[in-house]
């Protein structure tokens, strides 16, 4: 039963089912969409999301690492109003045809050494290290230089006349 | 450099092979490279990272094996689902074809912004409206999931007629054909009083005023009703008798201004999600700040408040009596606004519950003195309170020094606990009440504030006047005037609109039972779901005493009793207007390709319209713009001038009263309402004196109270998850996968006496009806009701809680009170 729990949450972790570009595609409906949440929480009660995503948390089980990426929008306190627990019921009626967006693929650069572009939407992730830091998302690249605290001062969001890809400000 | 592992497929049989160092740009080559070779049917590519400095080959082979192993253990986990179904080609929101256009949520009455990303007329991401000031960028979990409620796959597309007792697919000429022939039939058999039209809140603007010329122009009936009348009807009225017009007079920024937010039976938490975060950033930001939570259910809103107060069933009448007995007993009232600003009635007292067809109510009113007012309220003592609520004289004091404080501000918030119940127009004047009595109103931080739950249920059913006894700009059906304005904005004979009320909700549907109505068309809303007293409606519909057309975007309860189902644009698929909470009316364009033959509901009014030969009432090419500007004209002047459809396209929507170009935030206020007089700093110029009107209002017991056979109040309600009866809801993968069915919430030590346990199936009965639903107990419930009640939320179909609620309502407004009614629970 172990084993089935932590290769489920593993998955869930990991992004489930994996698709192009998405690093959570199996937690996500279309890039920028909030992730639902991979474990229990409590139903009624106060919660204590940031107990665990405040600054971030690993923990090892079998040799296999788990993480609970830090929040990137601590400003934000009602947790439960976009980020729900899925039970793996898909719909009541039919299916769904939705097919989300992606973002863009990652890792562009201009040169062999220029810094890659920003391939996601960048809207409620006013942290960049709550994902790229040490205990960040496992599937988004982790910082080299996290001792460089202005990040967008290298890295910007891919050419937005490339696409309208994000919200008009 | 990209890590990805391929499932390859061959002859029903999977297996998994790694690629490593793959170069994304070949990667498509390369599995068309295996099909072609015959090594495979299909070829699914799974993503796993970009190359990370720890992240060892063994480690990723490892996680690849999960993946694999959880996709074969969950084959409906709800995201892999259509993603492995996908063999479209991918859309990343870099495409430079992918367009962003604003627009309102479908949902709540809340009116967030949100920014909408289309590509070839399909919805593929949406994004909170940084520039819209109602949610700032931020939505709740259903607002972003609503691309997908355009996307189930059981979606209309075709018009149907029921032929040998089936619905089957037909034209649309022969389907609107069929529905004109069957209206003038029925004009012909019992009159326009045979005619009815039911709506919704989730009408657009266009749609609803459509509605209104169709019926009062076309057919000549008054029996035009929307599904508003269940949920905000007592608001209307209370704010009608207390200030003379309708709606709230403060906006959303008081959140930011205020100290003290007043929760009535209001679990924003859930229902109003935006607004509640407003409301916790703000505390946050200021630790002064206090949210009150007065309710009769533990709920996420009581948990994250500074103080809850449970208190019985029925007994906020009570409550609000008794703060305005401690206010004036304790000298906290502002003696010179009371004076210069309103005057005391009461009115007519024990007036029923509705529960007869044909209840009949006249309203009376007589002026009291502030000296009698004050003997009124002042049996409402501390201890006589606490005997009828429960609620501790202590806190009931608390509450007092809330609303009586000067130096402190304070909004009260009420929705369905307040509107949906017996007594409901009662309780909105005693919370407007308070406000006056403590001159704290029309101002900044200080007002009373009702909230909607539907998306334009002000925009259109209280603004463009949806309702039997409603004509545009807050005009009357029973006003000679009034009457002689709107016909003359359509350009209609003069005594073309019928001079008397139709039927309220409740009453349509009971007609429909006594065989009154031959032919109805309902749209935007299923009350096959949501009507209270079910079972009496349902099996009318079934026995086929009406005609009955339902425009919808999915098969519902509702439409599967229709004689004919017209499909339907959802949301952004039309261009429109909604009307929220705090008087902004929202325009967006039409961005998605509808599916299939599917029309807007506009459209479909217009096509039936023609046939019934009343092309004069809808000229124009832009109907949508046009209809929108007619009525606007109707709303000059009135108090409740909106915006040019020209504005609303470029801004994020403007809160009428707009004039010379400018909205207003503050009503009835000098310098901020233009209707203000000069030198007035308040005046409520929906009375002839400029006074608004405090109103001794009593408390008097529900309708139906628990008794020895049915020893449990029951509660209806929502969650946050699903909207409404759930048609679109359920069919979002996120939202559907977090909350899958329906439910009773008991007490666990209830659930001990009864012999329950979490999760076992239940039976509900009340002396209408019964169902069968499973119990939710302690620690996994959303909620917890106090012993004695019992809690079921109304999204979920299969379980119809309506078959067992009572439909009795309040005599003035009409609103039915789903909060309320006597049920035994048993161990199926």
């Amino acid at each position: 039963m172990r084993r089935i729990f932590l290769v489920v949450t593993t998955t869930l972790l990991l992004g489930g089912c994996g698709d192009g570009g998405d690093p959570r595609p199996g937690t996500r409906a279309y890039a920028g969409a909030p992730p639902t949440i991979p474990h229990q929480v409590e139903s009624l009660g106060r919660g204590n999301c940031l107990g665990c995503h405040g600054a971030g948390l690993e923990v090892s089980l079998d040799g296999d690492k788990q993480r609970g990426p830090e929040t990137p929008h601590p400003n934000q306190l009602s947790c439960r109003q976009c980020h729900v627990v899925s039970s793996g019921e898909s719909v009541a009626f039919g299916h769904t045809i939705f097919q989300g967006a992606l973002p863009g693929k990652g890792g562009n650069r201009s040169h062999p050494i220029a810094p890659p572009l920003i391939p996601h939407p960048l809207q409620n992730r006013k942290e960049c290290l709550s994902c790229h830091g040490d205990l960040g998302d496992l599937k988004a690249p982790t910082s080299s230089h996290q001792d460089r605290l202005s990040c967008s001062q290298c890295h910007i969001p891919l050419n937005p006349e490339l696409g309208a890809w994000l919200p008009p400000k | 450099m990209a890590l990805v592992s391929l499932i390859i497929t061959k002859e029903g049989k999977e297996s998994v092979r790694v690629l490593e160092g793959g170069d994304l740009e070949t990667l498509d080559a390369q599995i068309e490279a295996i099909k072609a070779s015959g090594e495979a049917d299909d070829v699914k590519p799974v993503f796993m990272s970009i190359e990370r400095a720890d992240f060892s080959r063994r480690e990723f082979l490892k996680r690849t094996a999960y993946t694999f192993a959880a996709a074969l253990i969950l084959p409906t986990f709800s995201s892999c689902a259509p993603s492995l179904q996908q063999s479209a080609e991918k859309i990343l929101l870099s495409d430079p074809t992918v367009k962003w256009n604003k627009s309102t949520c479908r949902f709540c009455g809340v009116g967030c912004g949100v920014m909408v990303a289309t590509k070839a007329g399909t919805v593929v991401a949406v994004a909170g409206d940084e520039k819209n000031p109602v949610n700032k960028g931020l939505l709740c979990v259903k607002g972003y999931h609503l691309p997908s409620i355009l996307y189930g796959s059981d979606r209309l597309k075709k018009p149907l007629v029921r032929k040998n007792g089936e619905l089957v697919e037909t034209s649309w000429d022969e389907a609107l054909s069929l529905v004109a022939s069957k209206l003038s039939e029925t004009l012909q058999t019992k009159g326009p009083r045979g005619v009815a039209f039911y709506g919704s809140g989730q009408w657009t603007i266009q749609e609803g005023y459509a509605a209104s010329k169709f019926m009062r122009a076309g057919v000549k009936s008054n029996h035009l009703e929307a599904n508003a009348r269940l949920c905000m009807a007592s608001a209307v009225v209370g704010f009608l008798l207390s200030f003379g017009k309708d709606e709230p007079m403060g906006p959303y920024d008081d959140i930011e201004k205020t100290d003290n937010y007043v929760l009535w039976g209001n679990n924003m938490a859930e229902m109003h999600p935006v607004l509640f975060s407003r409301m916790l950033e703000r505390r946050k930001k200021a630790s002064h700040v206090k949210i009150v939570d007065l309710s009769t259910r533990t709920t996420r809103t009581s948990q994250a408040s500074d103080l809850h107060i449970l208190f019985k069933p029925q007994s906020d009448l009570a409550i609000a009596n008794g703060i305005a007995n401690l206010l004036i007993e304790k000298n906290k009232i502002d003696k010179d606004f009371v004076s210069k600003h309103c005057n005391f009635s009461a009115g007519k007292e024990d007036i029923g519950y509705g529960l007869e067809d044909k209840f009949a109510f006249k309203k009376e009113s007589r002026k009291l003195s502030f000296e009698e007012y004050a003997a009124y309220v002042a049996e409402y003592t501390p201890q006589r309170v606490e005997e009828i609520s429960g609620v501790s004289p202590k806190n009931l004091a608390t509450l007092a020094e809330i609303y009586g404080d000067p130096n402190s501000g304070v909004v009260s918030f009420w929705c369905m606990g307040v509107n949906q119940h017996t007594r409901g127009t009662w309780m909105n004047n005693l919370i407007n009440n308070l406000h006056l009595l403590t001159g704290k109103i029309s101002k900044p931080g200080n007002n009373p504030f009702s909230l909607t739950g539907q998306p334009s249920a002000c925009g259109t059913v209280r603004e463009v006047g949806t309702l039997a006894h409603a004509l545009p700009g807050g005009r009357k059906v029973t006003v000679p005037d009034h009457r002689a304005d709107v016909e003359k904005a359509w350009n209609v004979e003069e005594g073309t609109i019928p001079d008397w009320v139709g039927y309220h909700t409740v009453e349509m549907f009971r007609a429909v039972d006594r065989g009154e109505i031959g032919w109805m068309w309902i749209q935007t809303t299923n009350p096959m779901v949501s009507m209270p007293k079910l079972g009496r409606y349902l099996k009318a519909m079934e026995d086929r005493k009406t005609f009955l057309v339902v425009s919808e975007v999915y098969p519902t309860p509702t439409s599967a009793v229709a004689d004919v189902v017209f499909p339907t644009n959802l949301w952004v698929e039309k261009e429109g207007c909604f009307g929220n909470s705090e008087r902004r009316t929202q325009q967006w364009d039409a961005i998605a390709t509808p599916p299939g033959e599917a029309k807007s509901d506009l459209w479909q009014i217009i096509e039936v319209a023609k046939r019934m030969g009343w092309h004069h009432l809808f000229e124009g090419n832009h109907p949508e713009e046009d209809l929108y500007e007619e009525y606007r004209q109707l709303t000059l002047g009135r108090g409740k001038d909106v915006a040019p459809y020209e504005t609303l396209k470029k801004t994020r929507g403007m809160r009428w009263p707009v004039v010379d170009g400018k909205e207003t935030l503050y009503r009835y206020r000098g310098g901020e309402d233009p209707y203000v007089p000069d030198g007035e700093d308040v005046y409520f110029y929906g009375k002839p004196d400029g006074k608004a009107v405090i109103w001794a209002r009593p408390w008097e017991p529900a309708p139906e109270i628990p008794d020895e056979d049915y020893p449990l109040w029951l509660c209806t309600g929502r969650v946050l998850e699903h909207w409404h009866t759930g048609s679109m809801t359920r069919r979002v993968p996120e939202l559907h996968g977090a909350m899958p069915k329906g439910f009773i919430e008991i007490h666990p030590e209830d659930a001990t006496l009864l012999g329950i346990q979490d999760g076992q199936e239940v039976r509900l009965t009340s002396r209408r009806g019964e169902i069968t639903l499973p119990a939710s107990i302690g620690e996994t419930a959303r909620g917890t009701p106090p012993m004695g009640s019992v809690f079921v939320p109304f999204f979920d179909e299969s379980k119809l809680v309506n078959l067992v609620t009572l439909d009795s309502f309040c005599p003035l407004s009409k609103e039915p009170d789903y909060k309320k009614c006597a049920v035994r629970v048993e161990a199926v």
